[in-house]
């Protein structure tokens, strides 16, 4: 097996485990807030999820630099001015910092996973994009990723008002 | 008020780490930037050290390392720790403001 | 680029965003209501090993090799500031991060005996100081490997 199917694995768990990670931290946020409160068991549950989601961070962000070596290494400098690539270090970038905006509470919290489900699901699709496939640029890619957070930001609106009480909102 | 950590040599190294961090900070500025403008001194650090770059992290590890043996013969308090984390962090952000700055204003007009 | 260099390099890269990696786990861990001490004191003391790891490794391919196999490459290509600019800013700004990254962790020490507010102030404001310069040096590396082209 050679390093770049070992950085393949690497990457694609750990966007599996961040996208069905913060996936799953919605769906339980949501379960969890239906009869207005979070039980201890239910907290417990969304805090080993958000564990699984950073660890799925670190393994794509360590596997992702792997990937910006081998390039490097391997001749195909060119790669790491794809638009699309810059486009996924601005998403997670605005990931790390929307997690730590949310942790110091100040930002809402349905924002905050609105960026934080968009971001994850962005990382993927761009990931594949990276590879210089698509020639977008980083204007466009961008106005899209903001649009998409936009409306999962009034998806999750909808979602939360179907499921959890009124007087959580 | 003036509050006493129990174990206040640790207090003492810890503000003596901030500020060796501190001095650190200006110490590169100053020899970045002197180094630039003025070769003699960018010559010397090859000539020391090899590389100006290594003269430059040998140097700030002296720094680092004399003030922070100075400094832990002083008594601290938290109010002078908390003062010095301040100045190490903006003399951090300060330098990494001037050096990128002046390399921009290097790269363009030089 | 001999074998040697190639993991220094590599080193470089990886030992450096893991230390990044450890002090953003600080930050956040930090922030909680009831933080571990002994936690955040180990991975403070691991991410002060890892700039001074990366530090090392870095200088050995920077003053070895970069000088004369790189930075001429990156000069004469389409996007010499990435020497001129970010590669300066970069090496030097680099060079502060252990003493910072040492720094917390002392703070770390004295928080694990006394919680005081104002320190806990100083100690989120210098972790996030060294993310963000450590996000700086990240991206900075991969515009500065991306110019390496012929």
């Amino acid at each position: 097996m050679d390093w770049y199917t070992i950085l393949i694995i690497a990457h694609i768990v750990g966007v599996a485990l961040g996208v069905g990670g913060a996936t799953f931290a919605e769906v339980n946020l949501v379960y969890a807030k239906r009869d207005g409160e979070i039980s201890p068991d239910e907290n417990a549950l969304m805090q080993s999820t958000y564990a699984v989601l950073r660890l799925g961070f670190f393994l794509l962000v360590l596997s992702g630099f792997g990937f910006l070596l081998y390039y490097r290494l391997s001749g195909a400098e060119e790669l790491l001015y794809s638009s699309a690539l810059w486009a996924k270090f601005a998403v997670i970038g605005i990931l790390s910092a929307s997690a730590v905006l949310m942790q110091l509470r100040l930002i809402p919290l349905l924002w905050g996973s609105a960026v934080s489900i968009t971001s994850w699901y962005a990382a993927l699709v761009l990931g594949v994009f990276a590879r210089g496939d698509v020639n977008s640029s980083y204007v466009t890619i961008f106005s899209i990723y903001a649009l998409a957070v936009v409306t999962m930001y009034y998806i999750l609106q909808l979602i939360h008002k179907k499921f959890v009480p009124h007087k959580e909102h | 008020m003036t509050t006493h950590v129990r174990d206040t040599n640790l207090l003492i190294r810890a503000r003596a780490a901030a500020e060796g961090t501190a001095a650190v900070a200006v110490l590169i500025t100053i020899l970045t930037i002197g180094a630039e403008l003025w070769s003699p001194l960018k010559d010397t650090l090859k000539t020391v050290f090899a590389h100006h770059w290594l003269g430059k992290s040998a140097l700030a590890i002296f720094l680092f390392t004399v003030i922070f043996l100075i400094r832990r013969k002083t008594s601290a308090s938290t109010q002078s720790l908390e003062r010095a984390v301040l100045i190490a962090v903006w003399s951090s952000i300060l330098s990494a403001i001037m050096m990128t700055a002046f390399f921009v204003v290097h790269a363009l007009f030089f | 680029m001999t074998a040697p260099l190639t993991y220094a390099l590599i080193a470089h890269v990886l030992v450096g965003v893991l230390a990044i990696g450890l002090t953003h786990l600080v930050f956040m861990h930090f922030l909680r209501k009831t933080p571990s001490w002994k936690y955040l004191r180990s991975l403070a003391g691991w991410a002060t090993i890892g700039f001074l790891g990366s530090w090392a490794s870095g200088a050995y391919y920077y003053v070895v090799y970069y000088g004369k196999a790189v930075k001429p490459v990156i000069l004469k290509g389409a996007y010499p500031w990435a020497h001129q600019v970010i590669m300066e800013a970069k090496e030097h700004i680099f060079i502060m991060l252990p003493f910072m990254s040492l720094a917390l962790w002392f703070l770390i020490l004295v928080l694990e005996k006394q919680q005081d507010d104002k320190i806990k102030k100083a100690v989120r404001n210098l972790a996030l100081t060294i993310l963000l310069f450590g996000a700086f040096i990240a991206g900075a590396g991969i515009i500065i490997s991306g110019a390496a082209r012929s």
